[in-house]
């Protein structure tokens, strides 16, 4: 490929290329400002930028095409131009997926209004976008990604966008990457019997089944039914799991939800090559979700997709949300990055973020282990408000100024080659998503707006199992196995990666210590990476319970076998540590590896960042309230800020720090 | 109300953060109120499924195995007196609201109207969902009809509608919109306004020039309300909105022209 995908970016012919972007929707801007508007985008230290190139926009009717010969906006290639004269890269992203608050989310409305097209709910309804309460200004019918109508649509509209795309590839063109689909998910209806039930979808569904099981007989003995072929498999609409042999049913229909995506993604991304897209990464974004539907891991191993991101909206408030999401695509991803990183915010959210959320939310990200970002949107367009750049190409410079700043220390410290060295690994147990996904009801449209409990949603299934399965899957509580695992890792000052039991295998390596929780079943092949990373020297922590069920919970022994009691179980170079919750605190301890500083207060978050050249010490206030607390290490330390604060402080064990409500200060350490 | 393709622009953030609880459609459809204490029972046809208190959670010593009166259920357990609010729903009931909202594209209607329509199915029967106390039927004092009657009844096309918010000396909201033939067209904010005009802060002064830059530059007006921070709560919250408006004029609080 002429562009490589590296670990801190894009290689470009050669030249080391960091993400550092910013979208730019051209078709919403007046021509006449483009040159305007990217003068301000490159004043701000801006050499990527981003764009959608929105298929309604551009297909006004079926088959004629606006290039610019009607709307001078919409000379896409114009534009293009204008980015390569001044050396500026672009990634593209044709859908046929956008969103960008479109009305109709970038689809033309007679591609929505094919009843072929069309998917269906659980309740044999359409499926319309706005159930869900979350899509201005019109409802429109949500296409089904398994439609063959569907992608004959698309067909059309790549035949007209790519050749335009690939005029302009890189390295001779400005496009450095493109992007297959956005958020592909069901419009945000992820919830496991929301959709998708039309034909298309249940023959997709059955495709899944047949490549899963490859026989009829092998699904009969494991569902233990009756059918004849796959055709006569019906999914389930709800949660009806009576008892265990219902699971399987179950759990096939939640993965098949996962596989939809990841096959449309691939499929896109295969159409997107076919038409000329070549010698550029592809990659995709996920909306936010890390648990199923989504399947950021498996997605990553799909050969068709180079990289796959997660996007990133958050309020200061939502600073743990945040971070846990980083912490995801650093344990997960090959490159962690961000392709819609909130930079201002759409017209229809409550809370449009102020100046100082958004430079505290990037800081926390960046501090985290983001390496690559694409801020959205960095120039203000209609349904958007607080960008750093207004549409008519000035500053607003209550946010310009903290992303110029920003940039000058990107780029003095060059953060993007910056190395963590995280002293754990947490992964989500996958199959507890799974477990929470199915063990739920209530998904019809609307009914997420009528103000329920959570609880309400969920279903107590009766397997007798001998944990607590519905506690342990609730990756949001703080006071199960996870939580737990988490809080001691944090009030230790340790720093840590997140990932899922999908994740590449190979990566485990990269770390000290595995830590999972893990109830009464869990798949066999998780099992057995996990087995193959303590054999070859890992420490692993699990608990509460040790998996002796898969997850359809027929049974099976695969670290079972090499655990024989609590506590410690050596097996091969490392060990197992099976641990209650109660000696959580204590194991990990007696495991986890703590950074070089600490400090008195937990609530004050540390993370040390190196790149040979030099290191930075991060340190956050994630509260509302001013805090004071000592720095600790071991010897003597020189430090100079240099971010947040211009001080420079020695000491002997410790140096004490004052840090604003929610904010971020970088400390060099000289020495 | 709302055109599909309206256009929101050069929205000013501090006006945007003001409005933004403005923007969750759940709140207009739902009886259960932020912060309110209830109890929600789960339900299939009078199986029933789940019962949950919104504090402590799943309660399953409150749950019959049937009911045969949503209404008398939900009446015995709110005379326990231990929840604000006492919900009664019937799964069939929600599945029921879905199926028939989402039957066609619905392509004839605007969004705020889609969601009206979702209002009416959930409330339109006796015991699909039963909350006691019943919903009240408007959002403190505002409801759809008199909303959209109005919006529709405007005396003159296009006109504009203006409401300014001022707080500690500065405009906290600064709103704009363009309607046309009962449809909000444009929304965008002072900050495409020339400033001046809004000086004076809170005056007849301001009101004036307001509304004569709002006739050069976009359309003339139909409505302008311009008021403290105090007062535009108020005028929200409670349900006499005209004498929340003229108490706060005759304390210099609140201007307004009506076109009518």
């Amino acid at each position: 490929m002429t562009v490589q995908l590296t670990e801190t970016g894009l290689a470009i012919a050669g030249q080391e290329v960091p993400i550092y972007a910013g979208a730019v929707h051209y078709w919403r801007l007046e021509r006449d400002l483009w040159p305007q508007i990217l003068d301000r985008v490159q004043e701000l230290g801006f050499g990527v930028i981003e764009t959608y190139i929105p298929w309604s926009v551009h297909e006004i009717e079926p088959g004629v095409f606006d290039w610019g010969t009607i709307d001078a906006r919409k000379d896409v290639e114009a534009f293009m131009r204008l980015c390569e004269e001044r050396g500026i890269w672009l990634l593209a992203r044709p859908g046929p997926l956008i969103n960008a608050e479109l009305t109709g989310f970038g689809f033309p409305q007679w591609v929505l209004l094919d009843p072929t097209v069309q998917a269906r709910t659980a309740v044999g309804s359409l499926h319309l976008d706005a159930a869900w309460g979350l899509h201005p200004p019109q409802q429109f019918p949500v296409p089904s990604y398994a439609s063959k109508t569907f992608y004959a649509y698309v067909e059309q509209w790549f035949a007209a966008v790519c050749p335009i795309i690939a005029r302009h590839l890189a390295p001779a063109g400005c496009i450095a990457a493109v992007q297959s689909d956005n958020e592909t998910c069901y419009l945000f209806h992820d919830r496991a019997y929301a959709t998708d039930y039309s034909e298309a979808s249940l023959a997709l569904y059955r495709t899944f089944l047949q490549e899963r099981y490859t026989s009829v007989e092998v699904l009969n003995t494991t569902y233990q039914s009756a059918y004849q072929s796959f055709a006569e498999v019906e999914p389930p609409r709800d949660c009806e799991v009576a008892q265990r042999a219902d699971m399987a049913w179950h759990v096939d229909w939640v993965a098949y939800k996962e596989y939809q995506i990841r096959w449309s993604v691939a499929h896109i991304a295969r159409m997107l090559r076919a038409h000329g897209i070549q010698g550029v990464p592809i990659f995709h974004d996920v909306a936010f979700q890390y648990r199923t539907p989504l399947d950021i891991a498996s997605m990553e191993r799909e050969p068709d997709i180079d990289w796959v991101g997660m996007n990133l909206y958050r309020n200061k408030e939502g600073y743990r949300g945040a971070i846990q999401s980083v912490r995801f695509l650093a344990g997960s991803t090959r490159l962690p990055f961000v392709p819609e990183f909130g930079c201002g915010i759409w017209s229809h959210h409550s809370l449009t973020p102020t100046p100082d959320e958004q430079a505290f939310i990037t800081l926390q990200a960046f501090m985290h282990g983001l390496k690559a970002i694409n801020l959205y949107m960095l120039v203000e367009r209609e349904r958007w408000q607080g960008s750093p750049i207004t549409r008519h190409g000035t500053f607003r410079p209550e946010y310009a100024t903290f992303y110029k700043d920003f940039l000058v220390f990107a780029r003095r410290y060059r953060l993007w080659s910056m190395r963590r060295s995280p002293g754990a690994l947490v992964l989500l147990n996958y199959d507890l998503g799974r477990y929470a996904a199915l063990a739920s009801s209530l998904h019809f449209a609307h009914a997420d707006l009528y103000g329920f409990p959570r609880e309400l949603f969920q279903v107590d299934l009766e397997l007798d199992l001998r944990w607590d399965i519905a506690r342990e899957a609730d990756d949001r509580r703080g006071d199960n196995w996870l939580g737990t695992v988490i809080s001691r890792l944090e009030a230790r000052s340790i720093d840590y990666d997140l990932a899922d039991t999908h994740i590449d295998p190979a990566r485990l390596s990269h770390y000290p210590l595995v830590c999972v929780p893990t109830v009464d079943f869990m798949d066999p092949r998780d099992q057995a990476h996990l087995l193959a990373y303590v054999e070859q020297g890992g420490q692993l922590l699990l608990g509460p319970g040790i998996p002796y069920l898969d997850p359809a919970l027929s049974p099976c022994e695969v670290l079972q076998k090499h655990v024989v009691q609590e506590g410690r179980n050596e097996v091969g170079a490392g060990s197992i540590w099976w641990t209650t919750q109660q000696e959580v605190p204590t194991t990990v301890d007696a495991l986890a590896r703590p950074g070089d500083f600490s400090c008195d207060d937990f609530q004050v978050q540390l993370v040390s960042q190196s790149n040979g050249e030099a290191t930075l010490l991060f340190v956050a206030n994630p509260t509302a309230h001013k805090r004071e607390t000592a720095l600790r290490f071991p010897g003597s330390r020189l430090l100079r800020g240099v971010w947040g604060t211009t001080e420079t402080r020695a000491g002997e064990g410790e140096i004490c720090v004052e840090l604003e409500p929610y904010s971020v200060q970088v400390w060099e350490v000289i020495a | 109300m709302i055109d599909p393709h309206w256009e929101l622009v050069d929205l000013d953030a501090v006006t945007w953060r003001q409005l933004g609880r403005f923007f969750d459609p759940g709140q207009y459809l739902r009886a259960a109120q932020p912060g309110e204490h209830g109890l929600f029972l789960l339900h299939e046809c009078g199986k029933v499924l789940r019962v949950v208190d919104s504090k402590t959670g799943v309660r399953s010593d409150l749950a019959p195995a049937s009911l045969d009166d949503p209404q008398e259920c939900a009446r015995q357990l709110y005379a326990r007196g231990e929840w604000q609010r006492v919900h009664v729903i019937d799964k069939a009931h929600l599945a029921l609201v879905a199926r028939v909202a989402q039957e066609t594209p619905r392509c004839e209607l605007t969004l705020d109207a889609y969601y009206h329509q979702v209002y009416q199915l959930l409330w339109g029967t006796a015991s699909g969902y039963v909350s006691i106390p019943p919903h009240p039927g408007h959002w403190h004092g505002w409801t759809y009809q008199q909303v959209s009657q109005w919006v529709n009844a405007l005396p003159f096309s296009p006109a504009t509608l203006a409401l300014g918010v001022l707080d500690r000396g500065c405009w906290q909201i600064g709103l704009i919109l363009l309607c046309e033939q009962g449809r909000i067209r444009k929304i965008t904010t002072f900050e495409s306004l020339d400033l001046q005009a809004l000086a004076c802060g809170l005056s007849e002064e301001t009101l004036t020039a307001l509304s004569q830059q709002l006739t050069d530059t976009v359309a003339p007006p139909a409505g302008l309300l311009l008021c403290t921070r105090a007062v535009f709560d108020a005028w929200i919250e409670q349900e006499n909105k005209t004498a929340v408006l003229l108490n706060a004029h005759q304390q210099r609080q609140a201007y307004w022209h009506w076109q009518r």
